[in-house]
């Protein structure tokens, strides 16, 4: 563990370096600042940060720990080279940037709507937005890092991530209408469902909405998970597959990384 | 004594079989120096005995100990890569630091002999981003030699090095060798390779084609050029140098 704690330690004192997060966390800031000043109503503020959170959280958090594992790819073989277990170094890059991109991301969003954390039905809100962007940095540096084990080729990396961050923030939810439609002569529910589950970006818009109860913007995914679940285990269901997108994703990393050549 | 076996080692990448069979051992207080043209498999070598390619079939035993699920032994390990590339916003100092926690301690009386040897005294509080390549393989060369290695592996290790710094850190590979190190080095430098090694191991495709002390080599040839002896034998095998 002591190695483990100096190689996170190690890292985090790096990240602290890297003015690109910096300046993410300004967007951050910026943005929830900027849509209090719109509105008052903290609910249209949380839903409409919400928007921003799919759309940065994923792109960013993805891409940045992708970037940050390639550049550090020739000092992680140094690292091999010295008496440190492979899944230390590993495990020591994914928490250091785990913990740091979520941490901006709470510090983006919890600053600016701080005052309704004095409440306690707005406070709900806001923690649980919090958590679901946490949960969200945490899910893409994890899938970035699988990522960047995977494909050796800087390029095909960085080409795969960015398609796959489309995709998960695009295309899946017209592939999931596009079902309904061809097939809606059949009971899909289930299909819709199991569709759902593999999109974490869906999975964490589902959380807030069911969360909030908010029939008028309720998706496809949105409707059945109420229909079939009720909003608490809903909620429940979408955040534990949410869990199991990070851990899918990391152990599967940690598992080819120990088999890996460099 | 014995500090690192190789028993029949044998990597592929893919399709492509790098290491067919490599059996070498290398002794206390020796110089080897692994040669072999482009391709033949120096670099796999090296990377396996650092644990960075994990081989198909064989054993590595490195002071004893098998080095397939085992990190520890790296704590005895030193090594200098021909490229070292570390974090560009560290310096020197923080580096040694950070790798001394992790190797768990280090001599102050080592490290600044080494600082000393390598006039390094006015670089270890800058970023290691602004420094040259020959003052970052200075760099890579302490932190190899610091923490009082029993196997030494150095990869190209006078690469980028201007001539003093070069012939210094040659005086103290023969130094560590009279302390009983092994040293275990590649270079495509042949005079360097003459000067320093005791016993030359020449890889050609994978295999071991010729092992012996440069005199050896030389005599099997009849050339009194090691580098001659050495373009003889990648002839006959139909290697490229």
């Amino acid at each position: 563990m002591g190695k483990l704690r100096y190689l996170v330690f190690y890292e985090l004192r790096n990240l602290v370096k890297v003015r690109w997060l910096w300046l993410y966390l300004g967007m951050l800031l910026a943005s929830n600042f900027a849509l209090l000043y719109v509105s008052e109503d903290l609910g249209k503020v949380i839903l409409s940060s919400l928007s921003i959170t799919l759309l940065l959280v994923p792109l960013v958090s993805a891409f940045f720990s992708l970037v940050h594992f390639y550049d550090a790819k020739n000092f992680i073989r140094f690292l091999i080279s010295q008496p440190m277990g492979r899944s230390h170094i590993f495990l020591g890059k994914w928490i250091a940037l785990t913990l740091f991109m979520a941490s901006l991301y709470a510090l983006g969003v919890l600053m600016p709507l701080a005052k309704g954390l004095l409440n306690s039905q707005s406070a709900l809100l806001i923690l649980s937005l919090t958590l679901i962007g946490m949960l969200l940095s945490v899910i893409f540096v994890s899938i970035a890092l699988l990522v960047g084990v995977l494909f050796e080729d800087r390029v095909k990396g960085v080409s795969f991530l960015i398609s796959l961050c489309i995709y998960l923030s695009f295309l899946h939810d017209g592939l999931i209408l596009s079902v309904v439609y061809l097939f809606r002569d059949y009971p899909l529910e289930k299909v819709v469902l199991a569709l759902t589950l593999l999109n974490p970006i869906d999975l964490a818009r589902l959380a807030i909405i069911l969360n909030m109860d908010l029939a008028a913007l309720m998706g496809i995914s949105e409707a059945v998970f109420k229909s079939f679940l009720g909003s608490p285990l809903g909620v429940s269901l979408s955040l534990g597959v949410m869990v199991l997108w990070v851990l899918i994703p990391t152990a599967t990393a940690v598992f080819l990384f120990n088999r890996k050549d460099f | 004594m014995e500090t690192v076996r190789i028993e029949a080692l044998r990597k592929s990448f893919g399709r492509l079989e790098v290491l067919k069979g490599i059996d070498l051992s290398v002794r206390e207080g020796e110089i080897t120096a692994v040669l072999g043209p482009n391709a033949s498999g120096k670099t796999t070598l090296i990377k396996s005995l650092l644990g960075l390619v994990l081989p198909d079939e064989g054993r590595i035993l490195v002071l004893g100990r098998e080095i397939k699920s085992d990190c520890g032994y790296r704590e005895s390990v030193g090594y200098m890569p021909q490229e070292p590339s570390f974090p560009e916003n560290l310096t020197p100092g923080g580096l040694l630091e950070f790798i001394s926690n992790i190797r768990g301690g280090v001599s102050r009386e080592e490290v600044g002999r080494l600082v000393e040897i390598f006039k390094l005294a006015d670089f270890m509080d800058k970023p290691i981003g602004s420094l040259s390549g020959g003052t970052k393989q200075k760099i890579s060369a302490l932190l190899a030699l610091s923490f009082l290695p029993k196997v030494l592996i150095l990869d190209e290790p006078t690469v980028g090095l201007d001539p003093i710094a070069s012939s210094r850190l040659k005086e103290e590979i023969l130094s560590q060798r009279e302390r009983g190190v092994s040293v275990i080095l590649t270079s495509h430098i042949i005079s360097e390779v003459e000067e320093l090694a005791d016993r030359v191991v020449l890889l050609i495709d994978g295999r071991v084609k010729a092992d012996g002390t440069p005199q050896e080599i030389k005599e099997r040839f009849g050339e009194r050029n090691l580098e001659r002896a050495i373009a003889r034998l990648l002839e006959t095998e139909g290697g490229k140098a």
